[in-house]
């Protein structure tokens, strides 16, 4: 096999990597944004059933 | 007056195209598949065309049906996108990397086989049908489709190599983004090497690899199919394995035909289809092989 066989052997390896590392990061903060929202949002105050 | 199409020095009839796009549309619309598996050996055997062109044509018919999929998927909303955009980074580079071994195969020669000489080119593509096919055709047979509400992650999803991503959609938390990204370059290099879309051999991975439900299994992973389908079709192209005419004709066949095997598929029984695919997998590859040897 000629080099740029190689080269492009190389790239299929490296190129899925990056992307998967990129994707991963994205997603992350993604999920550590939604999660502050669901947390935060304000607790239902207790029925008070007294008279 | 019969209409012939002339595709690689081969003249081949135009209701003969038409009928055998009728047989894959049917077939694609009764499993929910592109079909690429039973209409490459189909070109192959029936219509005795080279299979460079049979894989390049085959390539270009599946962007119509694989679109259509699509388009009706994606207006029921079951697709699991994170794995889809994992999914695409290895598939593009994957299929680039198959078209490349199948125009290196086409040029290596022949080999001796049973006192014959076959080009390699179809000993190798023919041996990774069998190889694939047939396994996904004994996983159809014998195993069931997994109906568990909450699904279990399935070997795929366990395995332990960071970074890891939660798939919302597929209920599955801490799935390792490589497995996935690297599925995307193994389903691309297929796709190039054999013509076939992709679509039949994700569907059982997503299920019995990944742990995926069956319905989110149908709506993900066909973005995908199309674009690497688009991306090898152009490469075929470049290549000058596509022939226009004849994947024109193909389409407009399985496109009508697609309606009516999707109409049949709410008439059949659940395991009568599942093991229906798995005969007709077995079928078209033996009939690749005895071509291969005849």
């Amino acid at each position: 096999m000629d080099k740029s066989g190689w080269l492009y052997i190389a790239a299929c390896l490296l190129v899925p990597a990056a992307w998967g590392i990129t994707s991963a990061w994205l997603f992350a903060k993604i999920d550590a944004r939604r999660k502050p929202k669901t947390s935060q949002s304000p607790a239902q105050p207790p029925v008070d059933y007294s008279i | 007056m019969d209409l012939v199409l002339h595709v690689g020095g081969v003249e081949v009839s135009l209701l003969v195209v038409i009928a055998l796009g009728v047989t894959v549309g049917i077939v694609a619309g009764m499993f929910g598949v592109g079909g690429g598996f039973l209409l490459i050996p189909l070109l192959h055997v029936v219509l005795d065309l080279p299979l460079a062109i049979a894989i390049g044509t085959g390539l270009c018919q599946t962007i119509a049906t694989s679109l259509g999929s699509f388009l009706r998927h994606r207006a029921m909303g079951n697709a699991e996108s994170r794995f889809d955009i994992l999914l695409l980074g290895g598939s593009v580079v994957g299929v680039l990397l198959g078209g490349l071994l199948l125009e290196s195969l086409s040029h290596m020669g022949s080999v001796a086989l049973f006192g014959k000489e076959i080009p390699l080119i179809r000993v190798i593509v023919t041996a990774v049908f069998l190889l694939l096919f047939c396994t996904i055709a004994v996983m159809l047979w014998f195993k069931n489709t997994p109906i568990l509400a909450t699904p279990q992650p399935g070997p795929l999803a366990r395995i332990r190599i960071p970074p890891y991503v939660n798939l919302p959609t597929a209920k599955l938390p801490q799935v390792s983004a490589f497995s996935i990204c690297y599925l995307g370059v193994f389903i691309g290099v297929i796709t190039g090497l054999l013509g076939s879309g992709g679509g039949i051999i994700l569907i059982p991975l997503m299920l019995y690899g990944f742990g995926f439900d069956i319905r989110t299994a149908a709506g993900t992973g066909i973005i995908v199919v199309l674009i690497v389908s688009i991306v090898g079709t152009v490469q075929q192209a470049m290549m000058g394995n596509v022939h226009l005419g004849l994947a024109t004709t193909l389409m407009i066949g399985s496109a009508l035909a697609a309606q009516v095997g999707a109409g049949l598929t709410r008439s059949l029984p659940p395991t009568f289809l599942r093991k229906g695919l798995a005969l007709t997998i077995l079928v078209s590859n033996c009939a690749l092989v005895v071509k291969v040897l005849r």
